[in-house]
């Protein structure tokens, strides 16, 4: 018995192995968390970096990442920014220059992969370049344009008092006629 | 035209007024029961939105902007006959222009509130008045069309006015009160002094002459409506004059069949005659050709071309899905029509009732033809979409296709069926001079 002692143990600790190894592994979650640089050119705007790992500190690579960008668009909703792929540390980024200044709330989204469920990061980016406003170029017909709308609506009121003045010619000069025998319109 | 054809004529454009013999309400029944049907049919899709019609996010236009366009190109073409015959002075033109100008107002009431029906939601009408965006070809619309529908009242109205006093003068203690007062304060106090002669002269002159102008322009509208789109088969610089040719065609050949049911209906064989079926022919024909040239122009220069979208819904056209559609409007609706009025021979009445026919149902297929293929036809890279009518959307189209000739009875249960007015002004004051003939018995009847 003694001497069996040493590989009773051993059987015994392997089979914990065993049985811990899975049910440790099923514990394990991915952990996402995001972060905002500048670039270095300001008008480029910022690099948004997803880190992603599982809980033990391994870093989840070759997977893709998703950004959004909540914004408030008949009511609040998630705007895709983009999507990019982790690299051997678990680092995905992309450049964002946002619509308008001010604090942003940026999302980054792991979809889940190998048994780990999905898991999103939020941060607050407080931007302070944005893309610049955009500028239709004016073509060469736009001052012409602009003044149709003018043209027609004179158009259209002169249609209407010739109508008018058919009309109330018409019945001022019968009523007339029937008062006193002469006409309205001559 | 004789003392005694002047006053058969009176006669019998009075003939209806006030009477409601069995006939008359047997016909109002009829009429009434299919406009009842529609307006419950309305309220049906009211109740539960659009998705009881076959309108889908594919083909979001159907039955509802065919019919929309159809009668009021209708109503396009009474309004244009009536003032082409009165600017070229046409002496055959006063047993005409009364019916055509009531077609004319009848035909638009009805084409107007299809864009409310196809709403769906009639309250969102306001916004175009709220928010109105005038780049909008909508708000286009709704300027052209209320102006068009202003300008025919009004052209109705005045011609109108000393044939009221006549009814006003005739009826007696007949008119009963309420009618009496109607025709007394309609008739403006007209007596026929050369005054108010002149003054009425005037406003309709310069109404038949605005008339023109208007009626085109609420069609072109209509027609910009699509070409300024970029879809298949709309996106056409030739579509606004299509519109109105088109609108003249089936107008003219509603009008005729509109002559030839009050014809027969109030019995004026004697005043309208084989004659006036054969020059509204000619008129039929001169249009016809011309829309028949303007078809080919538009289909040959988009299908040489051949775009990505015109050409598949040129194809779909001619050989695809709508083929059968398509040539039967060509060749029943048009070529078939046109021939059947130009060739001379025997039953002129006969043959012109038949090709208007022809033309009126042709016309509203070409209708279909414009609207559903070019929405069907996927701007994305989507399937072809689907459009099948439910009965909802049936039921809306026959009952508002019988409210035309339901406003017409009732009208001309008012109103004299033919312009005595006008007969005067075109014989002259002498109305008993000796005719041998009377004026409108040329051409034989059939």
């Amino acid at each position: 018995m003694t001497r069996r002692f040493p590989l009773i143990l051993a059987t015994a600790a392997l089979a914990m192995l065993l049985l811990a190894g899975p049910a440790s592994a099923d514990h394990l979650r991915a952990v996402v968390s995001v972060s905002a640089t500048a670039e270095a050119r300001a008008e480029i705007g910022y690099v948004l970096t997803a880190q992603v790992r599982r809980s033990d500190g391994r870093a989840i690579g070759d997977t893709r990442v998703r950004f959004y960008d909540l914004v408030d668009f008949y009511g609040p909703r998630e705007m895709f920014i983009g999507a990019a792929t982790t690299d051997a540390g678990g680092r995905a980024s992309l450049t964002y220059l946002p619509a308008r200044t001010g604090p942003r709330e940026i999302v980054a989204l792991f979809p889940g992969a190998d048994h780990l469920a999905p898991v999103r990061a939020t941060m607050t980016l407080d931007a302070t370049v944005a893309a610049p406003p955009y500028h239709a170029e004016a073509s060469g017909l736009a001052l012409f344009s602009t003044r149709v709308p003018y043209v027609v609506g004179v158009l259209v009121l002169a249609v209407w008092a010739l109508i008018a003045y058919a009309f109330i010619g018409a019945a001022r000069g019968v009523m007339a006629g029937a008062r006193t025998g002469k006409g309205g319109i001559t | 035209m004789d003392a005694r054809t002047h006053d058969a004529y009176v006669e019998r454009a009075m003939w209806q007024v006030g009477k409601g013999g069995l006939r008359y309400w047997g016909t109002l029944a009829v009429l009434g029961s299919l406009v009842l049907f529609g307006l419950y049919a309305y309220v049906y899709q009211l109740q539960r939105g659009l998705s009881v019609t076959g309108l889908n996010q594919k083909v979001s236009w159907g039955f509802y902007i065919i019919n929309c366009v159809f009668f009021i190109g209708m109503s396009y073409g009474g309004a244009m006959t009536s003032a082409i015959l009165r600017l070229t002075g046409a002496k055959w033109r006063a047993p005409l222009t009364r019916i055509a100008e009531a077609t004319a107002v009848a035909a638009l009431l009805v084409g107007a509130v299809y864009p409310l029906i196809d709403l769906g939601r009639p309250d969102r009408f306001l916004y175009l008045f709220l928010y109105p965006q005038v780049g909008s070809p909508v708000v286009w619309d709704l300027v052209a069309i209320s102006t068009y529908m202003l300008a025919s009242f009004v052209f109705l109205y005045l011609p109108l006015i000393p044939d009221v006093a006549l009814a006003r003068d005739t009826m007696g203690a007949r008119a009963g009160r309420v009618r009496a007062t109607l025709y007394r304060v309609l008739a403006l106090g007209w007596s026929g002094t050369p005054s108010q002669e002149r003054a009425l002269r005037r406003g309709v002159g310069i109404m038949a002459v605005l008339i023109i102008p208007l009626a085109v322009s609420v069609h072109s509208v209509l027609a910009w409506l699509f070409a300024v789109t970029v879809r298949g088969g709309w996106h056409s610089t030739i579509f606004a004059p299509l519109f109105v040719l088109a609108a003249m065609l089936s107008g003219v050949a509603a009008v005729i069949l509109v002559v030839a049911a009050l014809r027969s209906a109030y019995g004026l064989q004697q005043f309208i005659t084989a004659k006036h079926f054969r020059y509204l022919s000619y008129l039929l024909i001169s249009l016809g050709l011309g829309y028949v040239y303007f078809m080919i122009s538009e289909y040959l220069t988009e299908g040489y071309v051949a775009a990505e979208t015109s050409g598949a819904v040129l194809e779909s056209l001619f050989v695809g899905q709508y083929a059968f559609t398509f040539w039967t409007f060509a060749i029943l609706g048009l070529l078939l029509p046109l021939v059947l009025v130009a060739l001379p021979g025997r039953f002129p009445i006969a043959r012109a009732c038949t090709a208007s026919a022809l033309i009126v149902a042709g016309m509203w297929l070409k209708r279909f033809l414009i609207v559903v293929p070019g929405m069907a036809d996927p701007i994305m890279p989507w399937d072809w979409g689907r459009y099948t009518p439910t009965w909802v959307e049936l039921a809306i189209t026959v009952g508002s296709a019988a409210a035309i000739p339901l406003l017409l009875i009732v009208f001309f249960r008012f109103f004299p069926v033919m312009s005595v007015h006008e007969l005067d002004e075109i014989e002259g004051p002498e109305v008993t001079r000796p005719v041998l003939r009377p004026a409108f018995a040329g051409g034989g009847d059939d």
